[in-house]
């Protein structure tokens, strides 16, 4: 055998043990192995996933959200920015198609729209459906997976990147709602890229999120849901700078 | 979480009232509202799981059933949550474990067995979990640790009061057998107690230095009567009269609590009245033993023969004074109020109540409401008689705090009835303006109305209805209401706990067989109207007692009125003060106003006795440290922590100075007016 074919050869190895190296190399080396799907494999996996998804004490992203609800008879796009600060509190702001705010703490949500530009608060202790979409979604956005198990049966679908999907067990409360959630992660595992919401009804939600900063200050104002009227009246624009092409969006500031 | 949804209920429990309501919602401005507010939620977070439900619910029912329990919820007067089995506070901070014990709180030794054992697992909680036990056997422990401080500290202060009277007033090494006396009648009979009738109540062994200053006068008497005489067996056939006299109408009294069903009043009387006459016994027997022997370093000799000197008009003034003191004070004494919250006389530390400060600051509960019980043989039985009385009391003004379980689940009748209703309502038309007045409205938001299928293809309900318990959440609520013992079955519903709504609820149920309130308000005022009963009696029978023994000794109706000021004088002088500065009755002064009746019945029969046997002076000497005794007794419970050993000792040093300066002021000055024609002087 030359020295060609013996190249050929260690090449042919290579290209065949290649699939095992990037398990092994891979953080998520049993989700690739086939069998990852065990329970106790997925828990395992869902425990470090839970350990760096949920390092974070604030954090702060812009999102996408596609809606084909059954109620809409086109997909809406809504855009908007997301800010987490643990452990209990999450505001929520639309930017578009038309401005809308929510705050969520453990015991309140608090909301205003521009449209009545009115703030209402409710009470989840006195609706427990809301309750539990509320405790739902706090859940998959502050990265407590491994309690969720309770509820979800999870499944590797892929792993590069990792992406899991969530289907509710039949003692849940929310198998009559949801009939399942597919989570997409960041290249490097430390929060979440995508999420895919789908109901029962036959309604789907999806959420992509962009330029997500963890641990970044959070100033009290973005928990605010009625934004201040006076740089509106000082501006005549708002700019902010959203999405990974740093695109220039301006909006009229009423 | 589907079973929350309106249609699995609402059309079973829609009233009128809220059929009417959803009629006002279908008017093309609402129904363009709520659309426009829908398109708004499913742009938030709401909107991402929460779609099913506005499709199922277009209108906002649900709102309507969520009010309905949320107030049912407020009706317990408990922030409480079911999470996951656990009670969770309003706050999320907080969880609660409810304790059942066999260990019933009047057990002192079971309960400090039962908070030791809790405490031990306490301890092993990480430090930043912190815990307090709320538990009516933190009082029983706490009480009895406050009083057995305070008998303590009474005694130690007590005991040296009387040696120190004894030794300064007599100046004689045998003055310390009269303090003995009471000392060992006391502890012989806290003994017997025991023996008779268990363990004594700490309490009840609390006022054994009042016993001890009651009892300790046989001695004083006899001692007294013997140094001024010089001569023991003479002056004990004089003086054991007016003794036992005293001995029996103080144990008559304590003997009146004996009527009583309250066990406590069992023991005080027993034990006082063991006390008393061993007192008795040790002061006519043992005592003159001692005092027949050896010299008196002086023997005082009567001053004066006859009825005492003193100007005629002094005695006028004394009794005018007198008589205005007492319509002062009888006029005042109207005023006093009988409060019968025995919470009151709590005396446990201050961190047992902190406890429970805490606990309701976090779970509420302060002021939770009474409770309606209705009975029947079986569970449609009791909601069918439940939403009767539910009817009743809705129908009138006042009905409005009224929280039954018929507003979330009524009987199987009274659903099947509001069934018929609601399928009514939406087949009379509803349904088809409904329809047209949602295609219109989503129009406008780019809305499709077809997603609002689900709530129109469950509108109708299939009547009749099977039965059936309601499901997960109608159980939920069913533990709340509804209760099962054997073959009954009983339903609550809770309301104001006010008085004018308990009587006016008391009206209502009362037409209803096997109906009762649960009230605290109620509960107290029963207690307090059992409580102000039984006291009435008590103060009758000692009266009657007090008059009738004295009217046989002295065998004279003008001396035994004359014997009864001082018993006078002191209750009206009680009451007045306690008006005078706004104190209440409770069931412990009361307690001590009775008893000083019966201390000062004895200093009216001495001071009306002494001129019979030549026991002027001494009789005044023996009254005056009879009642420095008492009050030395009695006074000690000042320095006592515990609210109810503190009012006995205030009730106790009012009443008894009262009646001895109305005995040795007043009776003599009386004695005059009456014995000497006006202007002899």
């Amino acid at each position: 055998m030359n020295m060609t074919s013996r190249k050929t050869c260690y090449l042919l190895f290579l290209l065949m043990i290649m699939p095992l190296l990037r398990g092994t190399l891979s953080g998520d080396a049993e989700a690739a192995a086939g069998d990852g799907n065990s329970p106790s494999d997925i828990r395992a996996l869902m425990l470090r996933i839970e350990n760096r998804v949920s390092d974070f004490s604030t954090l702060r992203t812009d999102f996408v959200q596609e809606k084909d609800l059954a109620i809409f008879q086109n997909r809406i796009i809504i855009r908007g920015r997301i800010y987490i600060q643990k452990p209990q509190r999450i505001a929520w702001h639309v930017d578009e198609p038309v401005k809308y705010s929510v705050l969520i703490t453990d015991r309140v949500i608090r909301q205003w729209d521009e449209d009545t530009d009115r703030v209402q608060e409710i009470s989840l202790s006195g609706n427990p459906v809301f309750r539990t979409v509320i405790e739902q979604l706090t859940a998959w956005f502050s990265g407590r997976y491994v309690q969720l198990l309770d509820e979800y049966a999870a499944t590797v679908i892929r792993e590069r990147p990792l992406e899991i999907e969530f289907i509710p067990r039949d003692t849940s409360n929310v198998k009559n709602i949801i009939k399942s959630i597919n989570v997409t992660f960041r290249e490097d595992g430390k929060y979440l890229q995508k999420v895919l919401f789908r109901e029962i009804s036959g309604d789907s939600t999806t959420i992509l999120f962009r330029n997500t900063v963890l641990n970044a200050p959070l100033d009290e104002k973005l928990f605010r849901v009625k934004p201040s009227r006076k740089l509106g009246q000082w501006m005549p624009f708002r700019i902010s700078f959203r999405g990974p092409d740093k695109q220039i969006f301006a909006h009229s500031g009423k | 979480m589907n079973e929350l949804f309106f249609s699995d209920y609402f059309p079973q429990i829609a009233t009128e009232e809220d059929i009417r309501k959803i009629d006002e919602m279908i008017t093309g401005r609402y129904v363009s509202e709520r659309m426009k507010t829908i398109y708004r939620r499913l742009l938030g977070p709401q909107g991402i799981l929460g779609a099913s439900m506005f499709y199922a619910d277009p209108l906002g029912i649900n709102l309507l059933m969520m009010e309905r329990l949320k107030t049912q919820s407020a009706s317990l007067g408990y922030q409480v949550n079911v999470e996951d089995g656990h009670f969770i506070s309003a706050d999320g901070r907080h969880t609660m474990i409810i304790a059942h014990t066999s260990v019933p709180v009047t057990d002192s030794a079971g309960s400090k067995k039962l908070i030791g054992a809790l405490k031990e697992k306490l301890d092993m909680l990480p430090p930043y979990i912190s815990a307090d036990i709320v538990s009516g056997h933190l009082h029983t422990l706490s009480n009895e640790k406050v009083i057995k401080r305070d008998i303590r500290l009474t005694i130690g202060i007590a005991a040296a009061g009387f040696m120190l009277l004894f030794l300064l007033v007599f100046r004689d090494i045998r003055a310390v057998l009269v303090f003995l006396i009471p000392a060992a009648s006391v502890v012989l009979s806290m003994n017997i107690s025991n023996l008779m009738i268990g363990s004594l109540s700490y309490w009840v062994a609390g006022l054994g230095t009042v016993i001890a200053g009651i009892s300790v006068d046989y001695g004083i008497h006899v001692f007294v009567a013997v140094r001024n005489s010089g001569n023991a067996s003479k002056v004990i056939g004089h003086v054991a009269r007016p003794i036992m006299l005293g001995a029996v109408t103080t144990a008559g009294i304590f003997a009146a609590f004996f009527f009583s069903d309250i066990e406590g009043y069992h023991q005080l009387a027993l034990f006082s009245i063991i006390s008393i006459f061993l007192s008795l016994l040790l002061a006519l027997t043992i005592l003159p033993q001692f005092l027949s022997k050896g010299q008196w370093l002086f023997v005082r000799k009567e001053a004066g023969e006859g009825r005492d000197r003193g100007p005629r008009t002094r005695a006028v003034i004394i009794t005018t004074v007198w008589a205005l003191l007492l319509i002062a004070a009888l006029t005042g004494s109207f005023r006093v109020k009988f409060d019968s919250d025995v919470v009151k006389l709590d005396g446990s530390e201050r961190e047992v109540f902190q406890a429970e400060e805490n606990f309701h600051e976090t779970w509420g509960g302060k002021d939770a409401g009474g409770i309606l019980v209705v009975s029947g043989g079986s569970y449609e039985e009791a909601l069918e008689k439940n939403d009767r009385i539910f009817r009743q009391v809705k129908q009138q003004a006042w009905g409005d705090g009224f929280r039954s379980f018929s507003e979330l689940w009524p009987s199987l009748k009274t659903r099947n009835e509001n069934a018929v209703r609601w399928n009514e309502f939406w087949r009379g038309g509803k349904e088809e303006e409904l329809r047209r007045l949602i295609r219109e409205s989503t129009l406008k938001y780019g809305l499709r109305d077809a997603a609002f299928t689900p709530f129109f293809r469950r509108l109708y309900i299939q009547t009749p209805l099977k039965g059936g318990d309601g499901g997960e959440f109608i159980s939920a609520m069913k533990e709340r209401f509804v209760q099962r013992d054997r073959d009954m079955y009983r339903v609550l519903s809770f309301f104001p706990d006010e008085r004018g709504y308990i009587d006016k609820l008391s009206g209502v149920a009362g037409s209803h067989e096997g109906t009762f309130i649960v009230s605290r308000k109620a509960l107290s005022r029963a207690i307090s109207e059992t409580l102000a009963a039984e006291m009435k009696l008590f103060a009758m029978i000692a009266t009657i007692f007090i008059v009738l023994l004295t009217l046989l000794f002295l065998k004279d109706l003008k001396k035994t009125l004359l014997a009864l000021v001082p018993v006078i004088t002191n209750v009206l002088v009680l009451l007045g003060i306690m008006s005078l500065f706004g104190i209440s009755l409770n069931i412990a002064n009361l307690i001590a106003g009775i008893v000083a009746m019966g201390l000062c019945i004895d200093y009216g029969i001495f001071m009306t006795y002494r001129y019979e046997h030549d026991l002027k002076r001494s009789a005044v000497l023996a009254v005056t440290i009879s009642a420095v005794t008492t009050l030395i007794g009695a006074g000690v419970l000042l320095f006592a922590r515990h609210p109810a050993l503190f009012s006995i000792g205030l009730t106790l040093v009012i009443g008894v100075l009262a009646g001895y300066v109305s005995s040795v002021v007043v009776i003599p000055a009386l004695e005059k007016i009456f014995s000497s024609p006006a202007g002899s002087e």
